[in-house]
């Protein structure tokens, strides 16, 4: 590639993927009077402030949200890794064609419209009493993260060699000891990244969140909230973003050797 | 070699995953079929058995055809300009330069954002009077565009936040494939006279074919599913006019409270993605050994 072309392409490319996240933080510390310029003449963190420490005028603090996403996320996707676990490892070990079958199906249900289905979970989780608990919403993340968790965590196991657990057969060690004491210690990196996906992925879900939720409001339901205000108070709303990105940040940056592999659920094994 | 009796204990770790999978099916679509027989709908105050009225009513609503299309529309814009731009990233970010390492996690910033944020960000830098676009394209004396809020617009506006949003998940895909070819053969193309657009276009392109196909095929299923852009942007207006399918069914649920009917539109669009997703898997499989 010519080098004028490649600067000239490098530049474009900085333009478009940094011009809005440049708006985002200049807008979200712009003090009032400089609102709506490229580049505002006064700065301030109150927003910020408001936001880490609570109310000045109306804004609640943003930790209670935050907690909830936690909370969620976190349990949806320890429930996910208990399931996938033991599946996905049987999987990589069983090459039936019906194993293979089963596998590929849950592919397909990764590809299934959540929103097909959010009628139906809306009345069944009303009728078990689940609406705006931890426990619905993190029910309804694991059986759509599900899927994800088999095909992240099947791919980590076809590396593992299976001969390590053929010598361990051989001195008499049954197939569930074999997987205790051999597979699942070794899996420990597979089973960190496969949790930060699911994570991710349930962190930011908007629309079952939005409808399951009514005081337990995760963050992306709770950003959508300021927008369907008359007129939202847009610093504020920019500095709820950024925060709520921060978590994102670092687990990206956990995960980043395997992005490739997170990224398409499983699909593509880099 | 696996005995008959691992094989079986293998059968069982699989039972509780698969287990919860089924019911976490079975049981939403069974009561999702129940409830799209019934013209349960809050406003209206009514809720008996109707059969499969509410199946005839989708079939011939404009409205769902409309987002049908609209959705269509969605998926093969965003994918085609994710590809493009992606690959061109890529292209650059598979050079030799300095800054390299940084251009990439500049690159990757718009994915780590949450998809409810960067709505938020767009709806606000789309704003009529305050939003920087208008801002900029008043100070170069271009005329104000009203994006979010004219019929025309709306979905477009939308389309471009999309785009800036994954292209980086695009762009993550085609460079691992771009980094992937054997530079013996790339070199021995450019040997042979092979250079600029024709190398890109004659050798790379077709090399990466299982690559491109595979992240086309996957990007282009979850775009269908999208929902956070246009519901938090524009909410599918003004009016319907940038309505796709889970705004449209989310809307006739929750805002005008028919249950009955738009439980029908989910099955239809379940069925509809199901058949799609298939017909993409069996594309996928009888070209790549590796998925």
């Amino acid at each position: 590639m010519n080098k004028y072309l490649r600067s000239f392409l490098i530049l474009l490319i900085v333009i478009w993927t940094v011009g809005p996240l440049y708006e985002l933080i200049v807008m979200s510390t712009a003090a009032s009077g400089s609102f709506s310029t490229l580049l505002p003449t006064k700065i301030t963190l109150r927003y910020y402030a408001d936001i880490l420490f609570g109310a000045r005028f109306g804004a609640q603090s943003i930790w209670p949200f935050m907690a909830h996403s936690i909370i969620v996320c976190t349990v949806a996707s320890l429930a996910v890794i208990l399931f996938s676990l033991p599946c996905a490892y049987s999987f990589s070990r069983l090459k039936s064609k019906a194993s293979q079958g089963v596998y590929l199906g849950y592919f397909v249900l990764r590809m299934l419209p959540s929103i097909a289905l959010l009628v139906p979970w809306y009345f069944i989780l009303r009728s078990l009493r689940l609406i705006d608990t931890y426990g619905g919403l993190s029910l309804i993340y694991l059986l759509f993260q599900l899927p994800v968790g088999i095909w992240l965590m099947k791919g980590f196991f076809d590396t593992i060699p299976v001969e390590l657990e053929e010598s361990a057969w051989i001195e008499g060690a049954s197939v569930l000891t074999a997987f205790r004491e051999i597979i699942i210690p070794l899996a420990g990196n597979g089973i960190s990244v496969t949790a930060v996906f699911v994570f991710l992925y349930s962190y930011i879900e908007l629309m079952y969140a939005s409808v399951l939720t009514r005081q337990k409001i995760t963050l992306p339901p709770y950003l959508a909230g300021f927008v369907s205000q008359y007129e939202p108070h847009w610093q504020l709303t920019l500095a709820v973003s950024v925060i709520s990105t921060v978590p994102m940040i670092l687990l990206f940056m956990f995960a980043q050797r395997h992005m490739t592999r997170g990224i398409t659920g499983g699909a593509l094994k880099y | 070699m696996i005995l008959q009796r691992q094989r079986r204990t293998y059968w069982l770790l699989t039972l509780p995953a698969i287990l919860i999978t089924l019911v976490g099916l079975v049981w939403p679509i069974s009561r999702g079929v129940q409830i799209s027989f019934t013209n349960m709908d809050l406003l209206a105050d009514t809720n008996r058995y109707v059969g499969l009225a509410n199946y005839g009513k989708v079939l011939s609503d404009p409205d769902f055809y409309f987002s049908l299309l609209r959705n269509v529309e969605y998926v093969v814009v965003v994918v085609f300009f994710n590809f493009v731009i992606g690959f061109a990233m890529a292209l650059v970010c598979n050079e030799k330069f300095a800054g390299n390492r940084v251009l990439r996690a500049v690159i990757i910033l718009p994915m780590v954002v949450i998809p409810t944020a960067a709505a938020i960000l767009w709806r606000f830098m789309y704003n009529y009077d305050i939003g920087v676009i208008n801002n900029v394209a008043n100070s170069l004396h271009i005329l104000r565009v009203d994006w979010l809020g004219s019929p025309r617009m709306a979905l477009i506006s939308v389309l471009i936040t999309d785009i800036w949003a994954w292209t980086p998940w695009m762009f993550l895909i085609l460079l691992a494939g771009l980094e992937g070819l054997p530079a013996e053969t790339i070199e021995a193309a450019r040997i042979d006279g092979a250079s600029g657009l024709r190398l890109i276009w004659m050798v790379m392109l077709p090399m990466m074919r299982p690559i491109y196909r595979v992240a086309i095929s996957l990007k282009a299923i979850d775009t269908f599913r999208t929902f956070d852009y246009v519901w938090v942007m524009t909410g599918g207006g003004p009016g319907s006019s940038s309505d796709i399918l889970s705004t449209y069914i989310y809307k006739s649920a929750f805002k005008n409270l028919a249950y009955g009917y738009s439980a029908a539109i989910s099955l239809v669009v379940l069925v509809f993605t199901v058949a799609l997703s298939f017909s993409v898997l069996r594309g996928l499989i009888v070209k790549q050994e590796n998925l």
